[in-house]
């Protein structure tokens, strides 16, 4: 395991130094952060409409902060990351291979294991800064409603931080594993926008019988995000994203291993 | 050059059977259903040069690629410094430096970035792996491009930090696929004056489809044809292997068609064809003399009496091309 250090560093500097890192970031915080706006806007006005009564004069309720704030803009970041992870995590082994640099690691006295962990680990880190810059979001909504009297549950903002990171490492996971499939990064991306989304998808889609449903319902990202995102960190959630993370790195181990024999 | 010799050094004046150092064992590769490579079988011992030898296609990649523990092979065995490439993977890695063909590089770090962090996935750390990159740009002569970005490097540069990784740590063998390929001739003569360079105590194994290469850094030599090794021993022994046929070349003043008639009647001539027509009326032959006799006069008289015009009579040397070309596809069409 020592050799997964230099490859994270690799990786992390090769981050900091590619314009597909801040373009994604760019976009991630531009939209997050003009629909935060917004959100931000309608939960002021909706607050002064309750505070004056309602337009027939009956009490109107206010609007809570922790929901329309706090989880609401972590749902939203959350649902970024279809585009985000694609972006950032198509060319860790996609684009090694169509550069032909994989040979060379692949070649050398380390296992397939420790070159995916070192990829992992630089994304997940890259991850760990973009949930430390997503903190603005509660940081404004606590210091408007601390002036105001409605200061949002720390506990829950933490909460959503750490749901939103295990969730960034789970979607991360795949998106290696969609990337150790393809020579193409475009492919990468794709195959990775799509599975994230159809894996968040699935527990819409009413399985019958009901027993089916509630099954496939376990395996379901959305269901776990809103868990998460509410801020009840539970453990069932927490093992949930942290086993979907092993079991994509797993198979993105086969592949690796797998893509050897077709040379 | 200052390098350590290797520890396993056998004590001078003992007797010892010295193992090879790259064993390929009937090795096989299918890719589908299509045969890749099949039944390749050589070694290479301590210190030797080896020189893979064949037209694209001929399977050389992938046999190196095998070698190098990077694809496993469908069927037979295959050794570096006698460790397994299967069984025994990461050994043999270690004892191994190997360049892939046009030797990809990461183009944003710098060649001292790029050589350290393959020093330490190769195992160096701290002080080690300055020592064993400043010997490596020593060795392949990188001083002046050490800070330089290699995205910025020239393709002669490029090939030269390709193999400064692959002589990192100084392993005991190495696979160099292609190493002088879309190199300018100075560029050339650079590369193969540092491959002979690095060979010294170590073993080399390196594919080329240029047979001026093979003669002049190989000691062996094994030439494969498609996915097969249908030649092997040294750049010399290899003449003596082919049909020792004695060419001459002819060119004749007259209707062509008749001329290749009539030569193909002369007592001692195997085999005649038409190398090129320079007009109507002159063309140009090469013919084979059976048992490598030279039967030039019995040519000449020949053509001199059917009335055609000798305008040349030659004889063609067998240079290694030629042999090359005989081994890989057999005159009768193939």
């Amino acid at each position: 395991m020592r050799r997964v250090g230099p490859i994270f560093r690799r990786e992390l500097v090769a981050y900091f130094q590619s314009s597909s890192t801040y373009v994604a970031l760019s976009l991630l915080f531009l939209i997050s952060g003009v629909i935060f706006f917004r959100m931000f806007e309608l939960f002021v006005h909706d607050s002064a409409l309750a505070q004056a009564g309602g337009p027939f004069g009956a009490p109107g309720e206010a609007p809570d902060i922790n929901v329309a704030l706090i989880q609401d803009s972590f749902r939203l970041l959350s649902a970024m990351f279809f585009f985000t992870i694609p972006i950032l995590a198509m060319r860790l082994v996609a684009g090694e291979r169509s550069s032909g640099t994989l040979e060379v690691l692949l070649t050398q006295p380390v296992t397939d294991w420790e070159i995916l962990l070192g990829k992992y680990l630089a994304l997940l880190a890259v991850g760990a800064v973009i949930v430390l810059l997503s903190a603005v979001y509660p940081l404004t909504a606590y210091l408007y409603g601390a002036d105001h009297g409605v200061a949002p549950e720390p506990s829950i903002i933490f909460g959503c931080l750490l749901g939103l990171f295990l969730i960034f490492a789970a979607y991360a996971a795949f998106g290696l594993m969609a990337s150790s499939l393809s020579d193409s990064q475009v492919t990468a991306a794709i195959v990775t926008l799509i599975g994230l989304f159809l894996w968040h998808v699935i527990s819409e889609l009413r399985f019958r019988p009901e027993a089916l449903r509630r099954f496939v319902d376990e395996f379901s990202a959305a269901r776990h995000t809103e868990n998460l995102l509410a801020g009840l960190l539970s453990v069932r959630d927490l093992v949930f994203y942290v086993l979907a993370a092993f079991f994509f790195l797993f198979l993105a181990a086969r592949v690796v291993e797998s893509r050897r024999w077709r040379g | 050059m200052a390098l350590s010799p290797l520890s396993t050094a056998e004590p001078s004046g003992a007797v010892l059977p010295v193992p090879p150092m790259i064993e390929a064992e009937r090795l096989t590769k299918v890719y589908g259903d299509r045969p890749a490579i099949e039944e390749v079988s050589f070694t290479v011992g301590r210190g030797e040069i080896l020189g893979l030898l064949g037209p694209n296609g001929a399977g050389k990649t992938t046999t190196m690629r095998i070698l190098a523990c990077y694809t496993p092979a469908t069927r037979g065995r295959a050794r570096i410094a006698g460790h397994d490439v299967g069984r025994d993977s990461l050994r043999a890695r270690r004892r191994l430096g190997y360049m892939p063909e046009n030797a990809p590089l990461y183009d944003s770090m710098t060649v001292e970035a790029y050589l350290r962090f393959f020093a330490e996935i190769k195992g160096y750390g701290g002080r080690l792996t300055r020592r064993l990159v400043d010997r490596a740009v020593e060795e392949c002569g990188l001083g002046e491009v050490r800070r330089r970005l290699i995205a910025e490097l020239s393709k002669g540069f490029r090939q030269r930090v390709g193999l400064a990784q692959a002589v990192l740590g100084d392993p005991p063998v190495m696979i160099l696929d292609e190493p002088t390929v879309g190199l300018d001739p100075r560029q050339i003569t650079e590369v193969r004056r540092l491959i002979r360079e690095m060979a010294g105590h170590r073993t080399v194994l390196l594919s080329t489809h240029l047979l001026q290469e093979v003669g002049l850094l190989c000691q062996q030599v094994v030439v494969m044809d498609r996915g097969r090794v249908v030649a092997a021993g040294t750049p010399d022994s290899l003449a003596p292997r082919a049909p020792s046929d004695f060419w001459i070349e002819a060119t004749i003043e007259g209707d062509p068609a008749r001329a290749q008639e009539l030569l193909g009647r002369v007592a001692g001539v195997a085999r005649v064809e038409l190398a090129r027509r320079d007009s109507d009326r002159l063309a140009t032959f090469r013919l084979a003399a059976a048992a490598g006799r030279d039967c030039r006069g019995e040519v000449a008289r020949a053509v001199v009496a059917g009335g055609f015009g000798l305008v040349r009579l030659d004889s063609a040397g067998q240079s290694l091309e030629d042999i090359f070309l005989r081994v890989i596809s057999p005159p009768d069409g193939g």
